[in-house]
C-alpha cells in the first residue's frame, strides 16, 4: 500500500502540467465556496456582535425599518430622517423604559460619523449582568456641550487625544472643506476599542449637534440631519420587560410620527439576503466543483492512456490488477485532496483579505473564524470528486492488456 | 524448483494457426537454455506463458507440482513477482522513476522481504551490475547498455527461480553483452535458478549447454552439449 502511494506520487510529479493545473482548478473551487461561507458567516457574526448591545428597540422615522437598524446600529447608510425630540423625553419618562439612549446624527470627523448622544449611551450592556459595551479607555466622559469622546479607531485615523480640538464637517460622509463648521470641539476622552463599527465614530452631546446646525437649519438637501433643534435621527430603547417591550412596539405601530423597530427582527431579514446570495454563490461553487472533476478526470484519463505501457511493466513484474487500480485512485485522490488544502489556503486568504478590506471601508469587522462544522464536507467533497474523476482512469489500468501494451513498445 | 510444460499450445485469436505449438519441456534449478529463433518465431509467446502473463490455448505450465494457470489471477501476479524475473528486449523501465526506484519495483511488488530492505537490496542489484553510483538518475539519463544493465538488476532483484532473458545482448557491443551474460548466467547459477535466454546472438551459443530452436512456433531440441 505504501509502495502503491509513493508510485502514485512520483506519478504527480512527472507531469507536474497535468498534475498543478487540476489541482488548482479543485482548490479554486473550494476556495470559492469556503470564501462565500466564512464571508457570509463573518458578516452575521460580525452584524450580531455589532448590534448585541443596542436593546431591542429602535425608535426612528417611519420608512425602511432595515435601513433604520443599519444605521442606527452598525452606522450604515443614511439615516432616514429626523423624529422629535419629545419622543425621546417622553420614553425617557416613560417607566416601561429601563433605558433610553438618544442619538443625534449629521456631521463627521474624516469620515468618523459624530454623533449626539448622552451618558445613557455608555451605559449600553449585552446583558444587565454584563460590563458596559463602550467604555472610556482615557480621560473622561463628555460634560459639557463641544466637548468630544472618541472612538479609538477615529481617534488614531484623526491623530486626535485628550485636550486636541478639531472641527467637524456637515454630512455623513467626509466632504469638501467648505462643509467644516465653526465650532471648535475639544476632545475629553478616547473609548477602549470595542470591536464594533462605533470605534470609528465621535461622540457629543445632542445640544452640540444642535447648535453646530442652527446655521444649516433650512438647508432643503439636508437629509437624515439631526442639527434641527430638538430633532434627533433615532432613539435605542431597553424596556424594562417583554410585555412592555410589546406595548411600546404597539403604541409606534399605531402612532404616526415614528416607527419602533426589533433589530432582531430587521438584521434577521438581512441575514435571509445574505443566505440567498450565499446560495447562489453556492450553486456557482458546485458547478466550478463539477468542472473541477471534469478536469481531473481528463487529466488522469490522458495520464492513464500515455502510462499503459508503465501499467503493463508493472503487471509484468508481479503487481496486480488491485496495485494499479489503487495507484490511479491514491493520484487522483493526491490531486483532489491537496487541491482542497490548497483551496482552504486559498478561501480562507481571500476571506481574511476581503473582510480586512470591507473593515476598512465600512468600519464594520467580520471576524473570519475557520469554520470546523463544515470540515466534514470540505473533505468529503474532494473525495468523492476523487473517487469519482479517478473510477474510470482506475478501471481503465485496471483492465490494461498487458502483453499487447508490451509487445506494441 | 522444476519447470515442465506440457502439450503446450497457443493460438492468438485473429490467428488462423499456433504461434506456439511445444510438446514438452522439462528443466530443473541451475539448468540454462538457449532459446533460438527469428522474429516471429513465438520466442515472446512462450516467454508470456511462462511468466504467467499469456494464458494458452491448450497445455499446462508446471512449476514444481503446482499449475501455473490454476492459481488465480491475483495469485499468479504474487508467484511471478517472488519466483519469476523477466529481462525484456526493450529494457522496459519505467521512465518516472529513478534506475533504483526500477529495481526496488519487483520487491515492493513481491513484499516477501521487509520494505526497510529494499532499497539497500536494490542498491546492492545496481553495484553488481556496476551502477553503484547511478541509481539516481532517470532511464533517459542512461545510455543503452546501462539501462540494460538495470533491467538486469530489477529482474535478479527478487532472486529469482526462473529468469527469462529476451535477447538481452541485442542492444549491446560485444564486451558488455559478455558482462551482462556472464551476470546472468552466473547468478543463475549461484541461485540454482533456472535460466532461459531467447536470443539469435551466434555468440551466445558456446555458453550454453542446451539449446532449443523455435521454428514457426514448433520447439525443436539441439543436441547436448557435453562440457
Amino acid at each position: 500500500m505504501i509502495y502503491d502511494i509513493a508510485t502514485s506520487w512520483r506519478g504527480l510529479r512527472a507531469r507536474p502540467i497535468q498534475t498543478v493545473i487540476p489541482m488548482l482548478v479543485m482548490a479554486l473551487a473550494l476556495a470559492l465556496s469556503i470564501c462565500v461561507l466564512a464571508l457570509g458567516d463573518a458578516a452575521r457574526r460580525g452584524i450580531a456582535r455589532a448590534a448585541d448591545p443596542f436593546g431591542v428597540l429602535v425608535v426612528g422615522p417611519k420608512g425602511d425599518g432595515q435601513q433604520l437598524v443599519l444605521n442606527s446600529i452598525l452606522l450604515q447608510g443614511l439615516p432616514l430622517g429626523t423624529i422629535p425630540y419629545d419622543i425621546y423625553a417622553r420614553l425617557a419618562a416613560d417607566p416601561r423604559a429601563r433605558l433610553v439612549v438618544p442619538l443625534a446624527k449629521g456631521d463627521n470627523l474624516g469620515g468618523a460619523p459624530m454623533i449626539g448622544t448622552n451618558a445613557n449611551f455608555f451605559e449600553l450592556r449585552t446583558d444587565v449582568n454584563a460590563a458596559p459595551a463602550f467604555q472610556i479607555g482615557r480621560g473622561r466622559l463628555f460634560a459639557a456641550d463641544f466637548e468630544a469622546v472618541l472612538g479609538a479607531r477615529a481617534a488614531a485615523e484623526a491623530g486626535l487625544d485628550m485636550g486636541d480640538s478639531f472641527r467637524a464637517a456637515h454630512g455623513v460622509a467626509r466632504g469638501l472643506a467648505s462643509d467644516i463648521h465653526e465650532n471648535v470641539f475639544t476632545v475629553v476622552g478616547v473609548l477602549a476599542a470595542s470591536g464594533t463599527p462605533y470605534d470609528n465614530a465621535v461622540y457629543t452631546t445632542v445640544e452640540s449637534v444642535w447648535s453646530v446646525h442652527e446655521e444649516a437649519e433650512s438647508d432643503p438637501f439636508a437629509v437624515g440631519d439631526a442639527g434641527a433643534a430638538q430633532s434627533l435621527t433615532s432613539i435605542l430603547v431597553q424596556p424594562v420587560g417583554f410585555s412592555e417591550q410589546n406595548q411600546l412596539w404597539q403604541e409606534f405601530y399605531v402612532g404616526t410620527e415614528a416607527q419602533a423597530v426589533f433589530p432582531g427582527q430587521e438584521l434577521g431579514g438581512l441575514f435571509d439576503l445574505l443566505r440567498q446570495g450565499e446560495q447562489i454563490l453556492q450553486i456557482v461553487g458546485y458547478l466550478v466543483l463539477g468542472i473541477a472533476a471534469l478536469t481531473v478526470f481528463l487529466s488522469m484519463y490522458s495520464a492513464i492512456l500515455s502510462r499503459e505501457r508503465d501499467i503493463a511493466i508493472m503487471r509484468s513484474l508481479g503487481a496486480g490488477r488491485t496495485n494499479v487500480f489503487r495507484v490511479v485512485l491514491f493520484e487522483t485522490l493526491s490531486l483532489t485532496l491537496i487541491g482542497a488544502l490548497i483551496g482552504r489556503i486559498m478561501g480562507y486568504g481571500a476571506a481574511l483579505i476581503i473582510a480586512s478590506a470591507f473593515a476598512e471601508q465600512a468600519t464594520l469587522p467580520l471576524p473570519v473564524r475557520y469554520l470546523t462544522e463544515l470540515e466534514p464536507l470540505l473533505w468529503l467533497l474532494p473525495l468523492m470528486v476523487g473517487l469519482l474523476a479517478g473510477l474510470l482512469p482506475a478501471i481503465m489500468a485496471y483492465s490494461v492488456d498487458v502483453v499487447e501494451k508490451l509487445s506494441a513498445s | 524448483m522444476i519447470l515442465r510444460v506440457e502439450g503446450l499450445r497457443h493460438t492468438y485469436p485473429d490467428a488462423a494457426r499456433p504461434v506456439l505449438d511445444a510438446e514438452s519441456i522439462t528443466l530443473s534449478g541451475g539448468e540454462q537454455i538457449l532459446l533460438r529463433g527469428v522474429s516471429g518465431s513465438g520466442k515472446t509467446t512462450l516467454f508470456n506463458i511462462l511468466a504467467g502473463l499469456l494464458r494458452p490455448t491448450a497445455g499446462a505450465i508446471y512449476y514444481d507440482d503446482g499449475s501455473l494457470y490454476n492459481l488465480s489471477e491475483a495469485a499468479r501476479d504474487r508467484f511471478r513477482a517472488q519466483h519469476i524475473g523477466y529481462v525484456f528486449q526493450t529494457h522496459h523501465l519505467i521512465p518516472s522513476l529513478t534506475a533504483l526506484e526500477n529495481v526496488v519495483m519487483p520487491l515492493a511488488f513481491a513484499r516477501a522481504t521487509p520494505p526497510g530492505t529494499w532499497r539497500t537490496a536494490a542498491r546492492d542489484g545496481l553495484d553488481r551490475v556496476g551502477l553503484a553510483d547511478l541509481g539516481g538518475r532517470y532511464p533517459r539519463q542512461l545510455s543503452t547498455g546501462q539501462r540494460l544493465r538495470v533491467a538486469v538488476a530489477r529482474a535478479l532483484a527478487t532472486r529469482p527461480r526462473v529468469l527469462l532473458a529476451d535477447e538481452p545482448t541485442a542492444a549491446l557491443d560485444d564486451e558488455a553483452g559478455v558482462v551482462v551474460m556472464d551476470l546472468l548466467q552466473t547468478t543463475c547459477a549461484a541461485h540454482d535458478a533456472i535460466l532461459i535466454v531467447a536470443s539469435h546472438d551466434p555468440a551466445l551459443v558456446e555458453r550454453f549447454e542446451r539449446r532449443a530452436d523455435l521454428r514457426a512456433g514448433h520447439l525443436m531440441w539441439a543436441e547436448r552439449m557435453l562440457a
